[in-house]
């Protein structure tokens, strides 16, 4: 199976760093997301996890980074939450860890609400933010 | 540029005198990344502020790319808008306006009173209900934007949609944010 990758960067939209790897059965989002096209982007990372439960027997850890995201990519990081507590539904073997900078309590609520609403477990990890 | 000069005052009238940052004009993409760059540089020695004001920054700037209208008689780019942000005290505020079509306003009225009328928790539940509705005719956001800035902000929201232009279906509507300067 092949990995995913999205270098990321501020265009004119704020574009994620994604990873997606197989091999390890690692994943990664990380940074700003506000994009022209939110549902295809997040509908891209979707279908290679559902490919990934397919062909994958490994556990899957998916690291949330992000340090903002628009309400479009809020909605859509929610399809992705349901989509990671749907496979633990059916067996799967899945962690979801979600990064947040340990002085941003938005942050912080907005990964409480979404865990709510997936009805997913997730790890909340502060971190010290760079300077 | 008469069409401009009422628009522009019309909303000067409604903001206090201390700005750090202005504009008004086509908001494109282009103009969006380049106002948040400029955000970045001026609060980036107070990232708590920054982040509150970058978050508030991007819905209402991307509802006017999404929701604002342009009378006929006036040759402005579309969509056209207007954001500041300026000092109160205790608070940044931040505001938007731009045109909207008069039958627009008893909705947005009671959209910001029923979100004013809300807890923090109340809020937070009202997004997780409406994030999962079938996004509205005519919507072009996720609907939740009103409501994610409210979650920011550390104050009421403060809208006027006064009536503009009656002939062209015109009216303008400025909403202002604010948030506490040493916000974490």
């Amino acid at each position: 199976m092949e990995n995913f990758l999205v270098k990321g960067g501020r265009n004119e939209f704020l574009v994620p760093y994604v990873s997606l790897d197989s091999s390890g059965g690692v994943c990664e989002i990380s940074g700003e997301s506000s994009l022209e096209y939110t549902g295809e982007f997040y509908d891209q990372i979707v279908g290679w996890l559902k490919q990934y439960s397919i062909e994958e027997t490994k556990t899957l850890t998916f690291a949330f980074k992000l340090t903002y995201f628009n309400t479009s990519s809020y909605k859509a990081i929610l399809g992705t939450l349901r989509e990671l507590k749907r496979q633990q539904d059916i067996g799967k073997k899945v962690v979801v860890q979600w990064y947040y900078p340990e002085d941003d309590s938005d942050m912080l609520m907005d990964a409480q609400d979404l865990m709510e609403s997936a009805e997913i477990e997730m790890d909340l990890i502060a971190y010290q933010p760079e300077d | 540029m008469q069409q401009a000069n009422v628009f522009f005052s019309k909303f000067r009238d409604f903001l206090p005198d201390d700005v750090y940052l202005s504009y008004y004009g086509e908001i494109d993409n282009t103009i969006i990344a380049s106002l948040g760059i400029e955000l970045r540089r001026r609060f980036s020695n107070q990232p708590g502020a920054f982040r509150k004001l970058f978050g508030v920054y991007m819905e209402l700037v991307q509802n006017i790319g999404f929701y604002a209208a342009i009378p006929k008689s006036a040759s402005l780019p579309e969509p056209t808008g207007l954001v500041l942000i300026t000092d109160e005290g205790e608070f940044f505020s931040i505001s938007s306006g731009n045109f909207t079509r008069t039958s627009s306003i008893k909705k947005l009225q009671e959209k910001c009173d029923y979100i004013n009328s809300l807890t923090m928790q109340e809020l937070r539940k009202y997004r997780a209900e409406i994030v999962d509705r079938p996004t509205e005719e005519g919507s072009r956001g996720a609907g939740v934007g009103l409501v994610k800035i409210a979650l920011m902000a550390d104050a009421p929201l403060e809208v006027d949609v006064p009536v503009w232009n009656e002939v062209e279906d015109l009216a303008l509507y400025c909403i202002k944010v604010k948030v506490k300067k040493e916000s974490k």
